[in-house]
């Protein structure tokens, strides 16, 4: 692996990176002094939510059945880590791991990188490294701002909660930096990687969606990772689901290996 | 590294169905300037790719100190400092940033010959890259190729936005590393650049290798178009029975004429100078002066065939 390129890849994610740390961390943050709020009036917010159609609380990461618990890690699913959360950092990966190939072929930067002697695979191997970190980055942000807001508005949740959930977002992540960076890979720009990716990742939550709806579409949840991704059960300190874990890092790094493998082959014409 | 710096054979690469090069056979010897001649499109660049391993051959090789472009690219990469054609830079880099960046990849960089370079290119390297001019840009591409001191040179346009104080700096420079030992491959559209450095040249066209010369031979092959305006008609045998001269083009009943001239300047000089020119323009000896000569040859060749 190319630390030299690891190096200039944090720099050029410097300021990306801060920004969706501090905007997510802030977005948690705001949520979390609201709960107070919520927690007074929930018998009146249950009474709402019970009149919402099922649809819609499942497109919102919510569980008809389990409707809007009272406790701090159910509310902060439903109202950040179960829609908002993932969407937002999702663009951030999105967008950073497109960019890892398709965006220096697309600006011809790539040239002059590839004409040192690395390998192509360690070379990309090293783009990858930081945009890892910038995920841990955007993850730990968000996860050390709950631990600080919770205590804060009375509410209790366990390091290793806390611990699990950043597991959960950061495996998440790693799945959609996977596939991203694939299609940064095969394509030399960075809009259409960035607009496939999307598509792909959009494509996969409407299956979640549906899959739940409907027990005839109940196979789709298995081409979803939204299947894996539960952060509620994190949040709430129940065991996780480890096997969901290993299928989101399995496609992640697997699609990361692809990426690798597709860009040592491919022609370089900027 | 007992090999050839760059031995190319049959060397082929179509984009889809269209040609980039095609069946290109050529070898760069050692501590040699070889001039990689040819009008934009030619298959330059193509050439190029393939040589730095950017690109996969469709069919044939490209070998550099005797390893394979492709397979072995990395190593090849380690004996190689590369001018792309129209380098695009990091703009929010300055100079500086650039240059540590990429000697990140090639350790034991000598900062002494580091800073010879950058002062002999007259690069400024604490300004960000967006606010460079193009001649900036391309001098901060030439010292990023020269600074770790390679055996082989690949430089595709390498005075592409230079002002001529340092297009000539960079020759000088050429010259100089060639006396070091060094082997310089410069791909280039313009004729007196290259005649100027090299020992040889390719000629390359419609991604075909035209031919390979020394440059006394590319001197005597080259037909350059000399124009000549007369106040009357003149008789067109004066002129054509010249050795080396032939007519292209006679316009105005005779009162303009278009020559072909390969030889016999100073006949055809004295000629003139018994005719009532009014006007006269020799061209330079630019890249289709080389193409010419080669075709009027090649069209000899297949007409003593015909008959």
């Amino acid at each position: 692996m190319s630390w030299t390129m690891t190096r200039k890849a944090l720099w050029d994610l410097r300021w990306t990176t801060f920004w969706y740390a501090l905007g997510l961390a802030l977005y948690t943050l705001l949520i979390a002094f609201v709960y107070p709020t919520f927690r007074e009036q929930s018998a009146q917010f249950e009474e709402i939510v019970r009149n919402y159609p099922e649809a819609l609380l499942r497109a919102f990461g919510i569980e008809p059945g389990q409707g809007l618990s009272s406790s701090f890690g159910a509310f902060m699913h439903a109202e950040a880590y179960g829609f908002v959360w993932p969407l937002v950092a999702a663009i951030f990966v999105i967008m950073s791991g497109a960019a890892a190939v398709a965006q220096e072929v697309e600006r011809g930067t790539a040239e002059l990188w590839l004409s040192v002697p690395e390998s192509r695979p360690r070379l990309l191997a090293g783009k990858l490294v930081a945009l890892l970190v910038g995920m841990l980055a955007v993850v730990g942000v968000s996860v050390l701002s709950l631990l600080v807001a919770a205590p804060l508005v009375d509410a209790e949740l366990p390091a290793d909660a806390a611990a699990q959930l950043g597991v959960v977002l950061l495996d998440f992540l790693i799945a959609v930096a996977g596939i991203s960076v694939l299609f940064s890979s095969i394509f030399s720009e960075r809009g259409k990687a960035a607009a496939l990716a999307a598509a792909v990742v959009l494509a996969m939550y409407l299956a979640w969606v549906i899959a739940g709806l409907s027990e005839r579409f109940e196979w789709l949840r298995y081409l979803s990772i939204f299947t894996a991704y539960r952060p509620r059960e994190a949040l709430e300190g129940s065991s996780v689901s480890w096997a969901g874990l290993l299928a989101l890092l399995a496609i992640g790094l697997g699609s990361m290996l692809a990426s690798l493998a597709i860009f040592r082959r491919r022609d370089i014409l900027v | 590294m007992d090999s050839l710096p760059i031995q190319v054979n049959g060397l082929t690469r179509f984009y889809g169905k269209t040609r980039g090069v095609d069946d290109l056979a050529f070898t760069v010897e050692r501590g040699e300037i070889f001039g990689f001649l040819g009008p934009n499109g030619a298959g330059k660049t193509t050439t190029i790719r393939l040589l730095m391993g950017l690109i996969q051959p469709t069919r044939g090789s490209a070998r550099i100190f005797g390893l394979d472009c492709w397979r072995d690219a990395t190593a090849v990469k380690s004996h190689v400092g590369y001018v792309p054609g129209d380098a695009r830079l990091y703009e929010a880099m300055t100079g500086a940033q650039f240059l540590d960046f990429l000697a990140g990849f090639r350790p034991g960089i000598d900062p002494a010959r580091r800073r010879m370079l950058v002062e002999r290119f007259d690069v400024d390297l604490s300004r960000t890259i967006k606010h460079l001019s193009k001649g900036n840009r391309q001098k901060l591409a030439l010292v990023q190729a020269f600074m770790h001191d390679p055996p082989l040179l690949i430089l595709d346009e390498p005075s592409s936005g230079l002002d001529p104080l340092m297009q000539r700096e960079l020759l000088t420079f050429l010259r100089e590393e060639q006396a070091r030992g060094k082997t310089i491959f410069l791909s280039s559209h313009l004729l007196y650049e290259v005649e100027q450095v090299a020992d040889r040249v390719g000629i390359i066209r419609d991604g075909r290798l035209v031919a390979v010369a020394t440059i006394e031979e590319l001197k005597r092959q080259r037909t350059r178009r000399m124009e000549v305006a007369f106040s009357m008609p003149i008789d067109l045998a004066q002129l054509a029975s010249v050795d080396g001269v032939q007519v292209l083009q006679v316009r105005e009943g005779g009162r303009w004429v278009e020559l072909g001239v390969s030889d016999g300047l100073p006949v055809l000089l004295r000629r003139l100078s018994e005719l009532p020119v009014v006007d006269l323009v020799y061209a330079p000896p630019d890249l289709d002066s080389v193409f010419m000569g080669y075709y009027q040859r090649q069209e000899a060749i297949t007409g003593e065939r015909a008959r």
